[in-house]
């Protein structure tokens, strides 16, 4: 059956989601800076406005690859396995950042309780210059 | 204790950073990350499936890690260039510590291998990271 699933996943790569568009507020940011527990005052910065935390990108995540990865496919649980990320410019408040997200792989493999399928996304951030944000490549296991 | 880019030698130790994380903290991130899936949350759920708690999100371990190299080389001195993190092991609320070392370093960059443990001192997530000159 997980093979089917597999299949099925795999006639996916390639396909694309958004691009999503954030304009990125300095509340956001500096919200996102405090339940990370940041301490550097560069997150909290309202005068000159906040630079993003180095993880923020993450928060583009639920919305430009969940929908891409499949999270029901017959198992009971899923869990982040990994995420590579290459970083360019900076996130500032007032930013607008464009999310698109790309389906890129789907493997099975068997592990100590029972068959895990691999799924991979990547989501590309560039900003209203065009400049690189952050390339992010995340994966889920579903076991 | 703050370093020069420069002064970063190879096999220097990362100062740990010790993180008590709570399920509180997991509703905070899970808000200003807008990320709700019930793994991060619902803990009847969990323990149905098998897990002890509920289970910190992995870019909140993560973030901590990231914490830990910005203490020791502050953000005004290096940025992140690029990271690459595996998620070994579930991390579940309570103490975490982070930590590393300097790989290698060369003029432009400086690679670090980066970990994150449990109480149990279980590594659960690892990452390698590079780091480049700020501005």
């Amino acid at each position: 059956m997980l093979e089917a699933v597999l299949e099925k996943l795999r006639m996916r790569i390639g396909e694309t989601r958004g691009p999503l568009v954030r304009t990125i507020e300095a509340g956001a940011l500096i919200k996102f800076a405090a339940a990370t527990g940041q301490t550097d005052p560069r997150y909290f910065d309202r005068t000159n406005g906040p630079v993003a935390a180095p993880t923020y990108i993450s928060t583009f995540c639920a919305e430009a690859i969940a929908g891409l990865i499949d999270l029901d496919v017959g198992l009971p649980m899923f869990l982040h396995s990994d995420d590579i990320a290459e970083l360019g410019a900076p996130i500032l408040a007032g930013d607008e950042i464009r999310a698109s997200a790309r389906y890129v792989d789907a493997y099975l493999r068997e592990g100590k309780r029972g068959p895990m399928l691999f799924q991979t996304a990547e989501m590309k951030l560039t900003n209203q210059a065009d400049a690189h944000v952050a390339t992010v490549r995340v994966s889920a296991v579903s076991l | 204790m703050t370093r020069a880019f420069g002064e970063i030698a190879p096999g220097e130790q990362i100062p740990r950073l010790s993180v008590v994380v709570t399920r509180g903290d997991l509703v905070r991130y899970a808000g200003a990350a807008d990320d709700y899936v019930p793994q991060h949350w619902d803990r009847p759920f969990m323990i149905e499936s098998g897990f002890p708690d509920v289970i910190v999100h992995g870019w909140l371990t993560f973030a901590h890690m990231c914490r830990s190299v910005e203490i020791w080389l502050p953000p005004e001195r290096a940025r992140m260039a690029q990271f690459s993190v595996r998620y070994l092991e579930p991390t579940f609320p309570g103490p975490i510590e982070c930590g590393g070392v300097v790989v290698s370093r060369d003029s432009e960059s400086i690679d670090l291998a980066l970990y994150a443990s449990d109480a149990n001192g279980n590594r659960t997530t690892t990452a390698t990271m590079r780091m480049v000159p700020a501005g």
